[in-house]
């Protein structure tokens, strides 16, 4: 898996690439900047041979004020996985839906827990949520609470709203 | 025990409806029906429609979503109608008791008959279920 890496690295510019780490056997962890992301996956996908998505993952780092966002790729043994880190107060990354078609339904589940924006994707709604939840509230934030959730939904309640 | 009440109690129909669980007490459920286990020694058949059904069997932990759609199958099922309850998830809220998207019990959302409490239970738990249920309709 290292000649992966090593392939990634000259395709995109050395500089892009900022942390490298292998913890164990057949995986591998990747940090790249934001603006070379559709160029990374669309080369890992058509030339060397990583075709499999397993998902998407989001972390909420609240004392480093930044929100992080890893794409797991497979080839069938090893899995490389990209990470991508956005500022917390206006989360946005670019979609790979023209590249995956299938990445709508994880950019989708993303949006609603987190609110991380996935710009270009066609249709951003709620998936996992109830209809009449607000929709600012986004519950795996690490500063919400469940009295405040819950407080906000009584408010709602108040007011009318169905389907909560 | 008149006539009617008599074989309503000997021939108890059921439906089974799973809200949002991981699938192990419906495994449960569906291998009590098995000739190995055989609950239908008591009369009870597996049907399809809540409109020919007695007894409505409820799996999982009921979540925000779900709940509305949990309650028109409910009003769907003509009288008299009974609801047993199968699992620690459907009983108290199991492991996800303080969570945001799920209410703590099924009997939050319609009234409830039986309990069988378990993780998941075994087939002869459901059947110590049904027996009690029976019981208590003799009673009544």
């Amino acid at each position: 898996m290292k000649e992966a890496v090593e392939k990634l690295g000259s395709h995109i510019g050395t500089e892009n690439v900022l942390e490298v780490k292998f913890p164990i056997a057949r995986k591998g962890f990747v940090l790249i900047k934001t603006e070379k992301l559709l160029d990374a996956i669309s080369y890992m996908i058509n030339e060397l041979n990583y075709r499999h998505l397993i998902t998407i993952t989001g972390i909420d780092l609240i004392k480093e004020n930044y929100f992080e966002v890893i794409y797991h790729l497979n080839d069938g043994i090893n899995t490389l996985s990209l990470r991508v880190r956005t500022p917390r107060d206006s989360p946005k990354v670019p979609t790979i839906t023209n590249i995956i078609p299938g990445a709508t339904l994880y950019e989708r589940e993303i949006h609603e827990l987190f609110g991380i924006v996935a710009e270009g994707h066609p249709k951003l709604e709620k998936l996992l949520l109830s209809e009449g939840w607000p929709e600012d509230v986004h519950p795996l934030r690490k500063d919400l609470s469940l009295e405040k959730i819950n407080q906000r939904l009584e408010e709602e309640k108040k007011k009318g709203v169905k389907g909560i | 025990m008149g006539l009617i009440k008599w074989s309503r109690i000997k021939s108890p129909w059921i439906l089974h409806f799973n809200t949002g669980a991981c699938n192990a007490c419906d495994i449960e459920v569906l291998a009590a029906l098995t000739p190995r286990f055989d609950v239908e020694r008591f009369g009870v058949l597996l049907k399809g429609s809540p409109r020919h059904s007695d007894v409505m069997v409820v799996t999982g932990s009921v979540t925000r979503q779900i709940k509305d759609r949990l309650y028109r199958v409910y009003e769907q099922m003509p009288e008299p109608k009974f609801v047993m309850v199968v699992g620690n998830c459907a009983t108290s809220g199991g492991v996800f008791q303080k969570c945001y998207h799920v209410y703590e019990g099924v009997d939050k959302v319609i009234p409830v008959d039986v309990y069988v409490p378990g993780c998941p239970p075994k087939p002869e738990a459901v059947i110590y279920g049904v027996v009690k249920l029976l019981e208590k309709l003799e009673k009544s």
